[in-house]
């Protein structure tokens, strides 16, 4: 079993980019993370919503540092700890759920 | 013998009869227990327990006692606590067996160190620590630590060595639990400076765990993590 991860890239209504993430991320598909922020990030600021990741250690973290000037996060609690130990919390809000 | 995670004893004495092998007119009673996770179960002979001049119960008591005592202990120097505790004088009088289990029983994995085991172990782990009766912030902060842990093995410990393996061992005690990776890689602990994103691995282990241990011997790299569960 390889490590399940979904990636969508979608525009809101106002026009922002938003890069959805579902699954885990780890060592094993943080590279494919990592590319699916690059594109995202093509033109200026952009969400990275994290709602469906149950999973993500420092390999992610790794792949979401280069943006965290332009980027904000939305995720579950779950991931608050991890999120907050990396001092990411600033650019995170947390959704129940 | 039962001791839960809080500490309290259940005597499992509702299945009482007469000896076994003796003839017996009605039938034996049955009795359920479901025991809870975490708590540690003993079964044992009346050799265990009986003293002459001194009732059954007081054995019984005592013996409860020290399992009590050391229900946050390893089974291992719990079985070695509670005979040493029980032994008379001049040693004991009768055969005895006892038996000692902690529920769920210890989680053992061995897989080759490669990124794409990854996702199979931290399943098989998530399984285990809910079996345990983790709560959902523990055992998340389990599965991240223990996965920079493998993570570590699997990019410095097994460069020259494909084919390389890593074994888990999980154990939980009444309010610990203690993870180790052992792998036959040879690496040291990162330095940050050197290495960020490998130093931030060992920063979340550290931070997420009670006690984080690297020891690097001949054989291999083993990393020893203890978290604390929660009341």
């Amino acid at each position: 079993m390889s490590t399940p991860l979904r990636l969508t890239t979608g525009r809101r209504p106002d026009g922002t980019t938003v890069l959805a993430a579902a699954g885990e991320i780890d060592m094993s598909n943080a590279g494919e993370f990592s590319t699916a922020l690059a594109e995202a990030g093509d033109d200026g600021a952009f969400v990275v919503d994290l709602t469906g990741v149950e999973y993500l250690d420092s390999a992610g973290l790794a792949a979401i540092f280069p943006y965290v000037e332009r980027i904000s996060l939305i995720a579950r609690p779950l991931l608050a700890p991890v999120l907050t130990i990396a001092g990411l919390d600033d650019l995170t809000t947390v959704e129940d759920g | 013998v039962v001791i839960d995670p809080d500490g309290k004893t259940v005597l499992l004495d509702r299945g009482r009869s007469r000896p076994l092998g003796v003839r017996s007119a009605a039938d034996r009673p049955e009795a359920q227990y479901t025991v809870p996770a975490r708590a540690t179960l003993l079964l044992y002979t009346d050799g265990l327990v009986e003293r002459r001049r001194q009732p059954l119960t007081a054995g019984i008591e005592k013996v409860a006692a020290a399992v009590r005592e050391g229900h946050a202990a390893p089974l291992e120097d719990l079985a070695t606590a509670v005979m040493d505790s029980m032994a008379p004088g001049g040693g004991f009088d009768d055969d005895v067996a006892l038996l000692l289990y902690r529920h769920p029983g210890p989680l053992e994995m061995d897989f080759p160190a490669e990124a794409a085991r990854l996702a199979t172990v931290r399943s098989a782990l998530r399984g285990w620590l809910a079996r345990c009766g983790i709560d959902i912030t523990t055992s998340q902060n389990v599965l991240v630590a223990v996965g920079e842990a493998c993570a570590n093995a699997i990019e410095h410990g097994h460069r020259q060595l494909p084919a390389g393996r890593i074994r888990l061992r999980a154990a939980a005690t009444a309010d610990e639990l203690r993870l180790t990776i052992a792998d036959s890689g040879h690496w040291r602990p990162p330095q940050p400076a050197a290495n960020p994103h490998r130093g931030r691995g060992f920063m979340l282990m550290r931070t997420l765990m009670t006690d984080v241990t690297v020891t690097t011997g001949d054989a291999g790299t083993v990393v020893d993590l203890q978290a604390r569960i929660p009341r």
